[in-house]
């Protein structure tokens, strides 16, 4: 027999050997006594200091006793055992009366309305929060037709209301950009200094499922939706070239603001990495109020109300105070 | 033969391992007798401290981690629906669950990253009751059901907070079990 298999063999003997000696400390009790007065004569018990039980087997069945619950502990020859197995467990009625009265006077205390932990464990997670986020805009509709999807930025804050329920103000830079290749198509370009600018200002009720940190749920659910205004400003020039005649034309920005009505709605996640910061990430979806249309049928007076939509995801971090 | 010569040890060193692992992770000290009644709505009460004496005052869990594990007793037993309503500090509740704890040793995620091995581990033994309240002032409360439940986390991965969540999850599920059986058992009784 090789070395290893000896060194195998010897484990299995050691193993073999603990869990016969545990099999083994089993010890007899002439009475075992509870607190509630319950006793049990001449029974074999196996202390088990993991657990804080004493097991034994009573018309059959296991019983398992709580080291909690045991007065003490008496030994064939009537001599007090309880402290050599219930160890820094042992308990004299005395002191278990003294504890009873504890564990009221702390109930009382931990019911209280006024209990400090109680509050804190019920006030929101956070009384104010600063979400930063970079967001990817994507347009949608005719009114944003020469326009394309780009890399903005986005700063909000929210204010908790109750728990579950906040206010979310938003600022965000949407980074749509110009599309000279749809707004002219078949012209030749030869310089794009356009600037699209989008600007949305919203503010929504948000409702959050978390995340809470002392409760370890360091995931957490929102949804939101709102009311605000989205502004468009084109500002600089494009210099243009027509391949079939080499005429040159110029787009410039007008530079004048258009500010709509709009609305957003949202959800996201937010992953908490300490009590007071965190990442998340979400998706929004902004309808914005264009104007109306006159309606193509002649009996219609009324007209059409033409939105546009913004579809954005973002991802960023967040602070909570 | 050389073969098995050289593998059964380890087959057998691997048995024990594996249950040793799948043992279970509470001692019953007090069995459910009677199916619990379905419309009734239960409460969370108190978790005291029954560590011993010389128990150092720093490393006892905080008011917040009991307030975690009241909170994911609450929600286990809303899961299992075992009641009808779990309720936090319901004072008219037919059934309280109440506590001690009787180990806990915090641990350190990063002794737990670094080292491994066990060192570093949070563990905690509690003993949990279910109480079914008197109905009148001449009734006592009475211990329907009880056990001594442990936990440790040693993966780095894990919060150590875990221990509660996952106490809270075996008392709801050996709770729900034994319903189970209880009502197997009523049910064949009938059909007999």
């Amino acid at each position: 027999m090789d070395c290893k298999i000896k060194k195998i063999y010897f484990l299995v003997f050691v193993v073999a050997v603990f869990f016969t000696a545990s099999q083994v400390l089993a010890a007899t009790a002439s009475l075992i006594e509870l607190f509630d007065g319950t006793t049990y004569e001449n029974v074999k018990f196996r202390a088990d200091k993991s657990y804080k039980v004493i097991s034994f087997k009573i018309d059959g069945k296991k019983k398992n006793i709580s080291f909690t619950d045991i007065s003490r502990i008496l030994d064939n020859n009537g001599e007090d055992v309880t402290a050599r197995y219930l160890g820094k467990y042992l308990r004299t009625s005395q002191t278990a009366q003294s504890e009873a009265v504890e564990t009221v006077q702390k109930r009382e205390d931990w019911l209280g309305e006024t209990d400090p932990v109680r509050e804190k464990y019920n006030k929101p997670l956070w009384s104010v929060a600063f979400p930063v986020s970079v967001n990817f805009s994507i347009p949608a509709g005719s009114y944003y037709q020469g326009f394309k999807a780009g890399v903005g930025f986005t700063g909000e804050i929210l204010i908790a209301i109750n728990r579950n329920l906040s206010l979310r103000g938003t600022v965000s830079k949407s980074g749509m950009q110009d599309d000279l290749n749809e707004i002219a198509p078949g012209f030749r370009i030869i310089d794009d200094n356009l600037k699209f600018n989008v600007w949305k200002y919203f503010i929504s009720l948000q409702f959050s499922n978390g995340p809470n940190w002392s409760a370890n749920k360091k995931m957490g659910l929102y949804g939101f939706g709102g009311i605000g205004a989205v502004s468009h400003k084109l500002t600089g020039a494009a210099i243009i070239q027509d391949p079939f005649t080499d005429s040159m034309f110029i787009i410039i920005g007008s530079g004048e603001g258009e500010s709509k009505l709009a609305f957003t709605s949202g959800f996201g996640f937010v992953g908490l990495l300490s009590p007071s910061f965190g990442i998340e990430f979400g998706a929004t979806l902004d309808m914005i109020m264009i104007g109306t249309r006159q309606n193509t049928v002649a009996f219609d007076p009324y007209g059409n109300v033409e939105t546009a939509l913004h579809m954005d995801f973002h991802v960023g971090l967040i602070t909570f105070l | 033969m050389n073969f098995w010569k050289r593998t059964l040890p380890l087959f057998a060193v691997m048995a024990i391992l594996i249950a040793g692992g799948c043992a279970k992770n509470y001692r019953i000290t007090h069995e459910l007798e009677a199916p619990i009644d379905r419309i009734a709505i239960a409460t969370i009460g108190e978790i005291v401290d029954m560590l011993p004496e010389d128990f150092e005052e720093g490393k006892k869990p905080t008011t917040e981690q009991i307030e975690a594990f009241k909170f994911h007793l609450t929600k286990q037993l809303r899961n299992k629906e075992i009641f009808a309503s779990v309720a936090y500090d319901e004072p008219d509740a037919q059934y309280v669950v109440e506590g001690s704890i009787l180990q806990f040793k915090k641990g350190s995620g990063l002794v737990r990253a670094l080292i491994g091995f066990g060192i570093g581990s949070a563990k905690v033994t509690t003993e949990l009751r279910l109480i079914r309240r008197a109905k009148s002032p001449e009734e006592q409360d009475e211990v329907i059901f009880a056990g001594n439940f442990k936990q440790t986390v040693s993966d780095w991965t894990e919060s150590g907070d875990k221990i509660f969540e996952r106490v809270a999850k075996d008392f709801a599920k050996v709770l729900k079990k034994r319903m189970k059986k209880l009502q197997k058992e009523m049910n064949s009784g009938k059909d007999s």
